[in-house]
């Protein structure tokens, strides 16, 4: 963990947590339609999950052998979010959309933000 | 010090991420079996949805005279709601407002194939006088007098009654020779001990295809068998044959029995074969035309006790001036609804007569094809031109409850419907009979939705978390 900087470790544990919390409510969604999306708008969060596990599929891997394999599973994690999303896009209006984008945004921004 | 920093920030990002999901299950299982949802009636609650079809409302949200909600101009009208889990029982609450309309029902979809309604009052004007109609518990309604009744002066509106114990002596089978149309519902009294009746039944087959005719038999407002007729063939599309069908109940006690007869609109009645010496159709009687039967029309005649009755035609055929005892009212339009409302306090059955058929009629009494068939299997029924004073109604059984006046013309109703716990979605009807014709609106600006169950134990949680697991495999196979 120390060889880490902080920052990483902290994105890292953050896009997990957020992943898990996405697909367990993606996964309730679809179950029973009506328990997740009534009371939370998951899209633009499902986005932010999105784009730190892509970021964090480019970054390289503490796993030492087939470090290739959290790559792939983060892609498929991704992949299941972004599966999700566009089977939600009926589902919420222009400030859902609006708050994805800036969400969004604001990821990628401090994904790929300077560090040492 | 880094270390613990990373390992405290990542634990605080899981905690965050369980608590999230913790939160979301509570709002699918609250503890305290209680959930309400509390919505301006605007169309961007995720609970409820506005009323549709679009041609009978307007646009739920901000109104021309400065309220926000929504206008119902015809009806009946549907929304849907979203059930927030596994509950017993829904409470609805409207805040209303009406204009020239005396009359509300709501109701909840029971049966999506047959496409029935479970009806419950909102609204019935007349007994908004608080000073003249007083509530009474001991028969669930409202009384003007605290005395013995005439069982003439009872009315009900959606609520069960007593049905009084008849029977008749045995009775030789006689034969009506009538077109009926679509569904009906027949009340009969037993002779010599059973209820028999034998139905001459066609498929037209002016909608081409199989046809099924299902049978439901009650004795006092119990269910006590069902039968089935399936009538025409996959490719049939000319008139079919006359087909008999018998429904015979033997050993038959004292009571009211009724058939109901749920069939669309291609299948006809020809005739009606019965022991019975007393029976009586209703609310809802429609003389069907003899096209392609028939050369000539033949005259739709029945004796009734309504106080109120609505006739409509769907062919230019059906076009004619209908009587009702003394008075009369001519059908100029197809498609149209025209009232014919006897305003006498006299129960005592009328002659109606439609001269050539083909015209459909809903009362608020019974109707019998002679009259000496005719007897009341129960008190008549409120509708919305409905006039108790007038009409001589002392006691209406009714579960209705006064809605509570807001102000500004605004009131606040609410009923309760029991759930089924497979239900994602409810479908409610709003009713506002005649609101067309007389150019009448209902205003809606809130509703409030308040599911329950009971408080979350051991016991109940293991039977939620049951049916929600059933639930999701029934979605997900």
């Amino acid at each position: 963990m120390l060889t880490q900087p902080l920052y990483a470790i902290v994105r890292r544990q953050a896009t997990y947590a957020l992943t898990a919390f996405v697909c367990a409510a993606l996964a309730l969604e679809s179950a029973i339609p009506g328990a997740v999306l009534p009371f939370l708008d998951i899209v633009p969060i499902a986005m932010a999950a999105l784009f730190l596990l892509l970021y964090d599929a480019t970054r390289r891997s503490r796993a030492r052998h087939l470090p290739w394999v959290a790559v792939v599973l983060k892609l498929c994690f991704a992949g299941v979010i972004l599966g999700a999303m566009i089977a939600l896009i009926p589902w919420h209006g222009r400030a859902g959309l609006l708050a994805a984008g800036v969400i969004g945004l604001g990821t990628i921004t401090l994904a790929f933000w300077p560090q040492k | 010090m880094r270390r613990t920093i990373a390992i405290l920030l990542s634990l605080g990002f899981w905690a965050i991420a369980a608590w999230a999901g913790f939160w979301l299950l509570m709002q699918r299982f609250p503890p305290t079996g209680e959930v309400v949802f509390d919505v301006p009636f605007d169309g961007r609650s995720a609970w409820i949805d506005p009323f549709l079809p679009g041609e009978r409302v307007t646009s739920p949200g901000p109104q021309q005279d400065g309220w926000v909600g929504q206008r119902i101009i015809q009806e009946p009208v549907y929304a849907s709601a979203r059930t927030p889990g596994v509950f017993d029982t829904v409470d609805v609450e409207v805040e209303f407002r009406t204009i020239r309309q005396p009359l509300l029902e709501l109701g909840l979809l029971r049966d999506e194939e047959a496409f029935q309604f479970e009806y419950k009052p909102l609204w019935f004007e007349p007994l908004q006088d608080e000073a003249v109609w007083h509530p009474v518990s001991i028969v669930r309604g409202y009384a003007r007098e605290r005395k013995f009744q005439e069982a003439e002066t009872i009315a009900v509106w959606h609520a069960s009654t007593t049905y009084p114990a008849l029977s008749d002596p045995a009775h030789a089978m006689q034969t009506t020779r009538v077109s009926l149309r679509g569904a009906h519902d027949i009340y009969a009294v037993p002779a010599g001990g059973q209820v028999q009746f034998s139905f001459e039944m066609q498929d037209v087959n002016r909608a081409r295809g199989p046809d099924t005719v299902a049978f439901r038999l009650f004795k006092n407002g119990e269910i006590i068998g069902a039968d089935v007729l399936g009538i025409g063939g996959a490719h049939d599309s000319g008139m079919g044959p006359v087909i008999e069908k018998e429904i015979t109940i033997p050993n038959a006690t004292p009571g009211v029995y009724r058939i109901q007869i749920i069939a669309d609109d291609d299948i006809f009645i020809r005739a009606i074969h019965t022991n019975a010496m007393h029976w009586v159709l209703g609310p809802r009687l429609v003389f069907a035309d003899e096209v392609g039967f028939e050369p000539e029309p033949r005259a739709g005649i029945a004796w009734s006790n309504s106080q109120h009755v609505v006739l409509e035609t769907f062919h230019n055929e059906g076009l004619q001036t209908v009587t009702f005892g003394s008075q009369e009212v001519a059908l100029t339009r197809t498609h149209d609804t025209f009232r014919i409302d006897r305003r006498e306090p006299d129960a005592h059955p009328q002659r109606i007569e439609a001269p050539v058929g083909d015209v459909r009629i809903v009362g608020d009494g019974w109707f019998a094809l002679s009259p000496e068939a005719f007897f009341t299997p129960q008190p008549r029924r409120m509708t919305d031109g409905s006039d108790p004073l007038a009409e001589g109604v002392t006691t209406i059984h009714t579960p209705y409850l006064r809605p509570l006046a807001l102000g500004d013309g605004w009131f606040q109703a609410t009923t309760t419907f029991q759930l089924d716990p497979r239900e994602d979605r409810l479908r409610f009807a709003l009713a506002a009979p005649g609101i067309l014709s007389r150019t009448g609106a209902v205003d809606i600006r809130n509703i409030r939705l308040t599911y329950r169950r009971p408080p979350l134990s051991w016991e109940e949680w293991q039977r939620v978390l049951k049916e929600e697991l059933r639930n999701a495999w029934y979605r997900l196979r």
